[in-house]
């Protein structure tokens, strides 16, 4: 009996190939989305890890110091007083001479530290990495180890040359020796690394008696030595875990990373649509079979395994196929992830895709249970009938109706319910999200009944003029609602979230612009980028200042430094200013404020922290924060809270005067200037530009602003991607119902023709019916889209990122939605129509 | 004495200071072959390239010079290897006897210092060696570190007695030299002692000059201070034993080779009881022939030397020792006789298991002396380096 019940059932199958293959692509797109999404994330972060062990080894702990860098006598009064395990670093970053080539990461380390760290460079095992190379490294200046690949895509061989161009011009060094790699990852990793002895690396990068960081390997248990290592150091150092390092990179990109999941998941559900709609395609064809098998004594039991196994063989197929293209989407996402990280959270120096059997697992896990989850109730429809009632569809119908007033009560709720989680879930990500789902499924399941009143009113108002060739595409979509209803939900929901994003982006972007355009005061600005730790650097700029002031046609300047302080504990991206005059007006602040504050800001130990930066840390006017100076720990008021949208961490602004007070003077890396009100721009720019060095440039605030906006849209690069990939889905989704739902009515169609309808009246009626489903999709779509907008506007972006932003309405994504809906229902109404156009009444009633 | 030797010392060190221990129970071979390459002027591309290529730009040992204190404590960072070398005998009060060895190496690397202004660019280059004998206990503990010199890591003085690598050194509490310091700790172990030298320093070879072998340069400056008096503390585990004893501190510098015939030594550093010392070395030709280059010297009670040569005096091995860690036999007892000065000794070692087995493996450890001088008994202890031995 089971055999035969296979047979019938893979017959059948094979005899819709579309809908199998539809709904496997259902299944493999979502699945896909969702795990190259993980993917590519991970393996951002882990690279960042990965990258690390090259030269951190087996290290537990690390030293790092504000952007003044650590002293180098630090680590030999430490090593002097018998800490152990200890391994310098100096590390910075070059260009090659050879054009088009990215930046390398210099890595200067001492050879000679504990082989208990077994970092990348000391455990090699290849020949040519010799004991005598490292007393090479160590003993012959500018001599250094590349990985074996990078050489020779350099076409660099061993003892040859490799030039780059630092702060101080260009610079050779001899490879001495190739770094060597285990696998094909650390390979990657290894691509843009230079190891050099700790004294080369001193001197390529002009940082003479500075670390970048001392890394420490510690015992598990040694919280006493934790502690006796933290009272040996001095104001501007901190010893953190490694642990917690890589924990604080992870929870800086967390927002990021929930967000990006969340469009994962948004795709997977409409992929679960697709999987539900072909599910019960593949059933109600079959309601007549299975009533038939019912009476010939097949079980309940029997029909709902039958059913369960071929979604499982269907989630198979298409779970499978999903992590395959999951895994070469994540190579194309991996660049643009890794892209926006680099952008706007920290460097990353090479991403090779990690996949790790773990993520495959979780991705076939979820492709599998959506599957099933999908499938239940088909399959509970399929058995839930007596054999008799299984064979009249009338019955589905009104059981539909019946179903539809209850689920409008319950989505009801539902909607309720997300907003109340949306306002009332206080900092939660993850919530205000899960409250947009709650949202989108609310009004999901709300589609049906408002479907239905909309057509009895399209009914009622047009119904008259239309005739029953009008009638009937309405009545079409009322009496077919258990279907029609799902696929226009289905429909409704992906254009309202492609709406709802669409205006969250272009507040956004509405938001960052006006606010880029206060913060530019400047006519000129000049960028002075390089190492910050340069112990004469202060006086080079300081010079560099002072002439530009002195420029015909220069009002007055102003400068900044970006750099980086302890603050609670943690360090923390700071702006030192020294404002003119007009670089006051530029600060927009969330509070009302008078101008004792630029006066508190210059004497005090003051601090303005950014928008997010209170946000994330709960912190208010009038508040202190912990800055570790050089004199050690002192508490700075926080006087002013100010918008900013430069980054989602946020950061501290202070004066240049305070600053100095506390810490050593490390020059600027900013310098606006003023011109008057006569001057000629484009000359004084010129004319700035002579005073520069290769490294250093002057721009317009105009092309500021441009490249601003350029980065602005290259972070959300990865979130239109996204949206549009699950917009595809969602599109495959609806042209797969609404076909599945013409061939369903083949016999219907077929009666049609026989009373007398022509093909292309049969045609008009088609498109009409998916037009129509279309249209309504994309009505309801525009008040949950702006719903939706709302919610990721005033609370997942804030919560997320701590940003406010205003919302901008615009009226052209609106009508981009409803006639996205419109054109997706249509088109997917043009196969079905043809197809039927072409098939002879009489054969379409001989299909059943 | 250990001069000759010393410089193949270096070679082995360096050269396989990366290497992982199961390589090396053929370091000695290895050791000699490098020291071939150098004598012979081949580039191989081993760490031969960089250390053992020739001797060109570096100070030889041609004269006796005169040794001028606290500056020749200090570095002589034109010769290519130095060292300052303790060794000692210990009793904590209730008679429990420790041995140890603290030993610090310099190499130069290259003959100049490349200008920088980075703190870290050196040509300079220190090891150092810390064992502790726990003679009760039958344990031999070892430890070795390695750093540049640059950036205060590492290195010596010449202000005052001063030798350090990170956290362990020898200094000098006084003005110059004496009461000198040495502190040095191990996960395990450590020791910390003050030395005195009521004795003074003999210089060894001629007037200082050790020659190694007839070719002029060949040779290395030599003093020794053969008695130290020594209290401290050693600890064993967490365990602090405060002990007394006698030490003896060599110190070495040449830029010259072992010849290429040479396979290894047995060196001798014994005190006796008669406030009288003797310092001999014998080194072993690879043919298993007498090396006439051996040599030593007997200090009298008034501190005069006594120089020895080759022939002046006789060892007989009398036992040997199968080092379970390297497989490699030692010999472990030994008969030497001085019919100069009609002495005869028997040396055996306090505990047979003590190798290091840190990145150049040799055998270093603390000995019991008996025997008699002109017919009346004596007794004595002090120390013996078995290096070039191999499977």
């Amino acid at each position: 009996m089971n055999s035969l019940l296979q047979r019938s059932s893979r017959n059948f199958l094979w005899q819709h190939p579309w809908q199998l293959v539809l709904a496997i692509l259902g299944i493999a797109l979502g699945v896909a989305v969702v795990i190259a999404i993980d993917l590519a994330m991970e393996s951002s972060l882990n690279s960042f890890n990965q990258a690390s062990k090259v030269y951190t080894g087996a290290a537990t702990h690390r030293i790092i110091a504000n952007d003044g860098g650590l002293d180098e006598k630090l680590y030999s009064q430490l090593r002097n007083k018998g800490v152990s395990h200890l391994s310098p670093l100096v590390t910075g970053y070059v260009k090659l001479a050879q054009a088009g080539e990215d930046s390398f990461k210099i890595v200067g380390i001492d050879p000679f530290i504990e082989k208990s760290f077994q970092s990348g460079w000391q455990s090699g095992q290849k020949e040519n990495v010799s004991p005598d190379l490292f007393t090479r490294l160590m003993s012959e200046p500018n001599t250094a180890l590349l990985s074996e690949k990078t050489a020779q895509n350099l076409h660099i061989q061993l003892n040859g040359q490799l030039s780059l161009i630092t702060s101080r011009g260009q610079q050779s060094l001899t490879i001495i020796g190739f770094l060597p790699n285990t696998d094909a990852v650390s390979e990657q990793v290894l691509a843009k690394l230079i190891i050099t002895d700790i004294a080369t690396a001193q001197e390529v990068l002009d940082l003479f008696g500075k670390l970048s960081s001392i890394e420490i390997q510690l015992a598990t248990d040694a919280t006493k030595f934790e502690a006796a290592i933290r009272s040996m150091l001095p104001g501007n150092a901190l010893l953190v875990s490694l642990d917690s390092q890589e924990q604080s990179l992870r929870e800086m990109t967390q927002a990021f990373s929930i967000n990006l999941k969340a469009l994962g998941l948004l795709s997977l559900l409409v992929g679960m649509f697709l999987i539900y709609n072909t599910m019960t395609f593949l059933v109600m064809q079959r309601r007549r079979l299975i009533g038939s098998l019912r009476l010939l004594g097949v079980t309940r039991q029997q029909i709902f395994t039958l059913i369960l196994s071929e979604a499982f063989l269907l989630a198979l197929i298409g779970t499978l196929s999903g992590i395959v293209l999951g895994v070469l989407l994540g190579q194309g996402l991996l660049q643009l992830i890794s892209g926006t990280i680099n952008a706007i959270y920290f460097r990353i120096d090479a991403t090779p895709l990690v996949i790790t059997p773990f993520q495959l697992g979780k991705g076939m896990l979820l492709g599998m249970s959506v599957t099933f989850f999908a499938v239940l109730l088909p399959a509970f429809e399929a058995t839930r009938l007596s054999p008799v009632k299984v064979m009249a569809r009338s019955q589905l119908e009104s059981g539909s109706r019946r179903l539809i007033k209850v689920v409008g009560f319950l989505s009801g709720f539902l909607i309720i319910g997300g907003l109340a989680v949306a306002f009332f879930s206080g900092k939660s990500i993850n919530l205000g999200l899960a409250s947009i789902f709650l949202i989108l499924f609310g009004f999901g399941l709300l589609t049906p009944m408002l479907t239905l009143c909309l057509m009895k009113l399209i009914e009622c108002v047009f119904g008259r003029f239309l005739g029953v060739l009008g009638r009937l595409p309405v009545r079409m979509v009322s009496a077919e609602i258990s279907r029609t209803g799902i696929a226009i939900a289905a429909l409704m929901i992906a254009v309202s979230a492609t709406i709802g994003m669409d205006l969250m982006i272009g507040s956004f972007r509405q938001t960052v612009a006006q606010w880029l355009h206060s913060s530019l005061p400047a006519d000129l600005y000049v960028s002075l980028p390089g190492d910050k730790m340069g112990s004469d650097k202060f006086l080079f700029d300081q010079q560099l200042k002072d002439k530009i002031a002195q420029l015909e046609g220069v009002q007055m300047v102003s400068t900044a430094l970006q750099t980086k302080l302890i603050a609670a504990g943690e360090l923390t991206k700071t702006t030192v200013y020294e404002l003119a005059t007009k670089s006051k007006q530029s600060f927009i602040f969330k509070h009302s404020m008078d101008d004792s504050l630029w006066d508190r800001l210059e004497n005090q130990p003051t601090i303005i922290v950014t928008e997010p930066y209170a946000y994330h840390h709960a912190l208010q006017i009038g508040q202190k924060i912990n800055l570790k100076t050089n004199q050690g720990a002192l508490g700075f008021e926080v006087i002013g809270i100010n918008a900013d949208y430069s980054g989602d961490q946020g950061h501290l602004i202070m004066s240049r005067q305070i600053y100095r007070r506390y810490w050593p003077d490390l020059g600027y890396t900013g310098i606006g200037v003023y011109a008057r009100a006569e001057a000629d721009l484009q000359q004084l720019e010129s004319r700035i530009g002579q005073l520069l060095t290769a490294q250093q440039a002057v721009k317009s605030n105009q092309a500021i602003y441009k490249a601003s906006m350029e980065l602005f849209e290259q972070t959300f690069t990865i979130t239109e991607a996204l949206r549009w990939l699950s917009a595809a889905i969602a599109f495959v989704g609806v042209f797969s119902a609404l076909m599945a739902l013409q061939f369903e009515r083949i016999r219907q169609l077929g009666i049609l023709r026989s009373i007398g309808i022509t093909s292309s009246q049969l045609s008009v009626l088609i498109i009409s019916e998916t037009g129509l489903m279309g249209l309504m999709a994309g009505l309801l779509a525009i008040p949950v889209g702006f719903i939706v907008a709302y919610v990721l506007i005033f609370v997942v972006y804030q919560r997320s990122f701590g940003w406010t932003m205003a919302f901008y309405f615009n009226a052209g994504i609106l009508f981009q939605g409803i006639v996205l809906a419109f054109i997706a229902a249509l088109l997917a109404g043009v196969f079905p129509a043809l197809k039927m156009a072409q098939t002879h009444p009489a054969e379409a009633l001989r299909t059943e | 004495m250990k001069t000759n030797y010393l410089i193949a010392i270096v070679l082995l060190l360096l050269g396989t200071i990366w290497l992982q221990t199961f390589q090396f129970p053929s370091t000695s071979n290895a050791a000699l072959d490098s020291q071939k390459h150098s004598s012979s002027a081949k580039n191989n591309g081993s760490l031969g390239a960089v250390l053992s290529n020739d001797s060109k730009g570096f100070a030889r040992a041609y004269k006796p010079q005169a040794f001028s204190f606290p500056n020749d404590h200090g570095p002589h960072n034109q010769f290519r290897s130095e060292w300052w070398y303790f060794t000692g005998n210990l009793n904590n009060p209730q008679g429990r006897q420790f041995g140890y060895e603290l030993t610090f190496f310099r190499f130069a690397l290259k003959p100049d210092l490349p200008k920088s202004k980075s703190a870290w660019r050196s040509n300079q280059m220190y090891m150092a060696h810390l064992t502790l004998t726990d003679v009760e206990a039958n344990r031999f503990y070892t430890d070795e570190r390695f750093s540049r010199a640059g950036n205060e890591l590492a290195g010596a003085s010449n202000k005052s007695y001063q030798v350090w690598l990170y956290d362990w050194s020898a200094k000098t509490e006084g003005k110059v030299d004496f009461p000198l310091r040495l502190h040095a700790n191990s996960n395990s172990f450590a020791i910390d002692m003050l030395l005195t030298s009521p004795k003074g320093y003999v210089k060894q070879g001629d007037q200082g000059l050790s020659q190694k072998s007839p070719e002029p340069g060949n040779a290395s400056y030599y003093y020794s201070y053969p008695r130290l008096e020594t209290n401290g503390t050693v600890s064993v585990g967490g365990k602090p034993f405060s002990v007394i004893g006698t030490s003896w501190m060599d110190r070495e510098w040449s830029t010259s080779a072992l010849s290429n015939e040479q396979s290894g030594w047995d060196w001798f550093s014994l005190q006796l009881s008669d406030n009288t010392e003797l310092m001999f070395y014998q080194l072993r030709r690879k043919d298993g022939q007498h090396d006439s280059n051996s040599s030593g010297s007997y200090i009298t009670a008034d501190n005069s030397k006594i120089s020895l040569k080759d022939h002046d005096a006789t060892i007989t091995t009398l036992d040997s020792w199968k080092s379970p860690h390297s497989e490699i036999t030692y010999p472990s007892r030994w008969r030497l006789s001085v019919s100069s000065q009609a002495l005869e000794l028997e040396i055996v070692p306090l505990i047979n298991d003590q190798e290091l087995n840190v990145s150049y493996r040799y055998w270093e450890g603390a000995v019991k002396v008996t025997g008699t001088k002109q017919g009346k008994p004596i007794s004595g202890q002090g120390y013996v380096e078995l290096a070039g031995y191999s499977q």
